[in-house]
């Protein structure tokens, strides 16, 4: 218990002081000097006690800040996680822009209905774990929703981008996923738009979706830039 | 205790339910408590156990099971151990029970914390919150 000195000192030199006068006023002063010495312990346990719940309050905030931008399942970046790198990406005045890529697993549905859905957890997990891996600090891979990836590249130009869209596409490609059921084929379709500044996100955002819809009905398995989505270039 | 009358409040999000019986001596909260006026709300608590405690002379029990705490619930806890300790060592009959949730370490040590100090017979019973 940490009193003041100068306080104790003095309480201590009042008890005397009140032993010397003799009771009641003995009983009295001692009766108080104990009370202000237990008030003083209280107040220092309590401020420890408050202390430790406030430390607390702000680890589970961070905590919670943590899991409102993390997917569960796959431990990417959710969607709002996602949007929020894609703000900071969009704030940056020198940038000459950045690719946003939208990946969707190919025929997830079929994975889901024929092999169940704790194999199509296991899918999405492991597709997660290779486009980020694949990507390491290049860029990041958050999930958009569903069997859908949003991948962002802030690289220097267009080529860039497409070299590391062609090496998402071949994280796939390369081996099947193990799983419980059997190897899985597994492949992704994508669709991919240059944000250029000044343009909301959101409308790139439609363009790169719009882009891995002609993927789709292109055939799958490949990428297309929204540039070129009405056209037969541009495929990964 | 003839003369004071049973203490009951429904609990709340925020703040515990309390159950106060004067003939088995007995005061017990249980739930959560962190009421927008700590205070004001513990105030007739206190007026209601330093009734039970100056008017009689029978056992006492003060049964907490409290999951959540704000800092000034915790003042209004040490007040009524600070109230019981004086009735124990007057030499009346009195025990505390703070129930914890076992799997919250930060309750116990909380409740170790706070009754750690005290002279009167105390208990930390780790079977989630009364």
């Amino acid at each position: 218990m940490a009193v003041p000195e100068r306080i104790l000192e003095r309480i201590e030199a009042l008890r005397g002081l009140a032993r010397e006068a003799g009771s009641p006023l003995a009983e009295e002063v001692a009766w108080l000097c104990d009370s202000y010495l237990k008030l003083e312990n209280n107040m220092q346990k309590l401020s420890r006690v408050s202390d430790r719940m406030q430390s607390q309050i702000m680890t589970l905030n961070d905590r919670l800040a943590a899991a409102a931008v993390t997917d569960t399942l796959t431990g990417l970046a959710n969607r709002r996680g996602t949007m929020e790198r894609l703000a900071v990406l969009e704030q940056d005045a020198e940038s000459s822009g950045f690719a946003v890529m939208l990946a969707d697993i190919d025929r997830f549905k079929a994975i889901n209905d024929n092999h169940g859905h704790e194999v199509g957890d296991m899918a999405l997990v492991e597709v997660a774990r290779r486009l980020s891996v694949t990507l390491g600090d290049a860029g990041m891979i958050g999930r958009w929703g569903g069997e859908e990836f949003l991948a962002v590249l802030p690289v220097p130009d267009r080529d860039t981008a497409q070299g590391w869209i062609e090496r998402l596409h071949d994280a796939l490609r390369g081996a099947p996923i193990d799983s419980p059921e059997g190897p899985l084929a597994v492949r992704i379709s994508s669709g991919a738009c240059w944000h250029r500044p000044g343009r909301a996100l959101m409308q790139t955002i439609l363009y790169a979706d719009r882009a891995l819809y002609a993927s789709k009905e292109a055939g799958r398995d490949c990428g297309l830039w929204w540039e070129e989505a009405g056209q037969a270039g541009g495929r990964a | 205790m003839a003369g004071l009358d049973p203490l009951t409040l429904d609990g709340t999000r925020s703040s515990p339910r309390v159950e106060g019986d004067p003939q088995a001596g007995v005061l017990r909260l249980s739930g959560d408590s962190y009421p927008e006026n700590t205070f004001e709300f513990y105030a007739p608590l206190l007026r209601w156990l330093s009734a039970l405690v100056e008017h009689g002379d029978g056992p006492l029990r003060l049964e907490i099971g409290l999951s959540y705490l704000n800092t000034g619930s915790i003042k209004s806890m040490m007040d009524m151990l600070d109230l019981l300790e004086e009735a124990h060592v007057a030499g009346r009959p009195v025990a505390v029970v703070w129930r914890c949730d076992p799997e919250d370490e930060r309750a116990v040590e909380l409740a170790g914390e706070l009754l750690e100090d005290l002279t009167l017979p105390w208990e930390i019973a780790r079977c989630g919150a009364a």
